[in-house]
């Protein structure tokens, strides 16, 4: 692991600027527009993503990666961390001290949901930590009127 | 998720953030309105949002095609090209992705509002309902040559 969650303090969101997104059977699928490039998320990382619509602190997510995947909260923390540095580095999240953490917590109707045990993950399914996959390139779509 | 599922939905998704992503129409079926080249901003939208004279996008495999929507029932959409009259396309409601609310032309922004493109909208649906009768007929045709097996067309 390379990230610590010290190296990523304070509260991120989506960068809802440049970015779009689609959750199909649990992985998102992210496009950026500046860049024109998208990305996959695998099945935890769509849990954290969705946590960070409104914005959440990497201690956040690392306690909802703990409590929904059963994971050591070292462990945790790292991969929570290694998560929004590499969304950060491909500009999918933002720095955003204007979020409240707490109250972000509070307020989203799924929090409940957030920190229930995944069932995969209770019944020893295969775990897999949070990644930001880079697909590639989007070129100019074209409408066809042939 | 595999990459060509990804990029399915990658594709879907830039085609309905038009304003951020460019879409551009390709082809002469949709001339004058459409032509090859314009940037084509298309507007998230269900088999029950559009309307009759609408340009509806729609997947089709790996493509997405822009034609003029001129009937509907429940089982599927008619749609039309204005500048093939000649002949109708039909497609799944399921299939519908968006529609189209602008077009961007040598800088210039023509809007679905517009008075120049609900015209050029009218025109098309009066030129279509010139050539309903024909397709009614050609379909009467099919059903029939289906009920005479062995007659050779």
């Amino acid at each position: 692991m390379g990230a610590d969650i010290g190296s990523v303090e304070g509260c991120y969101r989506i960068a809802h600027d440049d970015v779009a997104w689609k959750v199909l059977d649990d992985e998102a699928v992210v496009i950026h527009s500046a860049s024109a490039q998208y990305y996959g998320l695998n099945r935890s990382a769509t849990v954290l993503w969705r946590c960070l619509v409104d914005g959440a602190s990497a201690q956040t997510l690392s306690d909802i990666l703990a409590s929904r995947f059963v994971r050591e909260p070292e462990l945790a923390a790292a991969e929570a961390a290694e998560f929004i540095e590499s969304a950060r580095g491909w500009s999918l999240v933002v720095r955003d001290e204007a979020v409240s953490d707490s109250a972000v917590l509070l307020d989203r109707e799924d929090s409940s949901a957030a920190e229930r045990p995944d069932s995969a993950a209770v019944n020893g399914e295969l775990y897999e930590p949070p990644r930001v996959v880079p697909f590639g390139d989007l070129a100019t779509l074209v409408l066809s009127g042939e | 998720m595999k990459q060509q599922a990804a990029l399915d939905v990658a594709r879907q998704l830039q085609l309905v953030d038009g304003e951020r992503f460019d879409v551009m129409f390709h082809g002469l079926s949709m001339d004058p309105l459409l032509f090859e080249g314009d940037h084509v901003v298309v507007e998230a939208a269900t088999a029950g949002d559009v309307q009759i004279g609408d340009i509806v996008v729609y997947c089709d495999r790996t493509e997405f095609p822009a034609r003029r929507l001129v009937a509907v029932d429940p089982r599927r959409l008619t749609l039309w090209c204005d500048a093939w009259p000649d002949r109708i396309f039909h497609v799944a409601p399921n299939a519908v992705v968006g529609r189209a609310v602008a077009r961007i032309r040598n800088g210039h922004r023509l809007e679905a509002s517009s008075v120049e493109w609900r015209t050029r909208a009218e025109r098309a649906m009066a030129v279509y309902r010139r050539q309903r009768p024909r397709f009614l007929v050609r379909r009467v045709g099919r059903g029939l040559r289906r009920r005479l097996p062995g007659r050779s067309v």
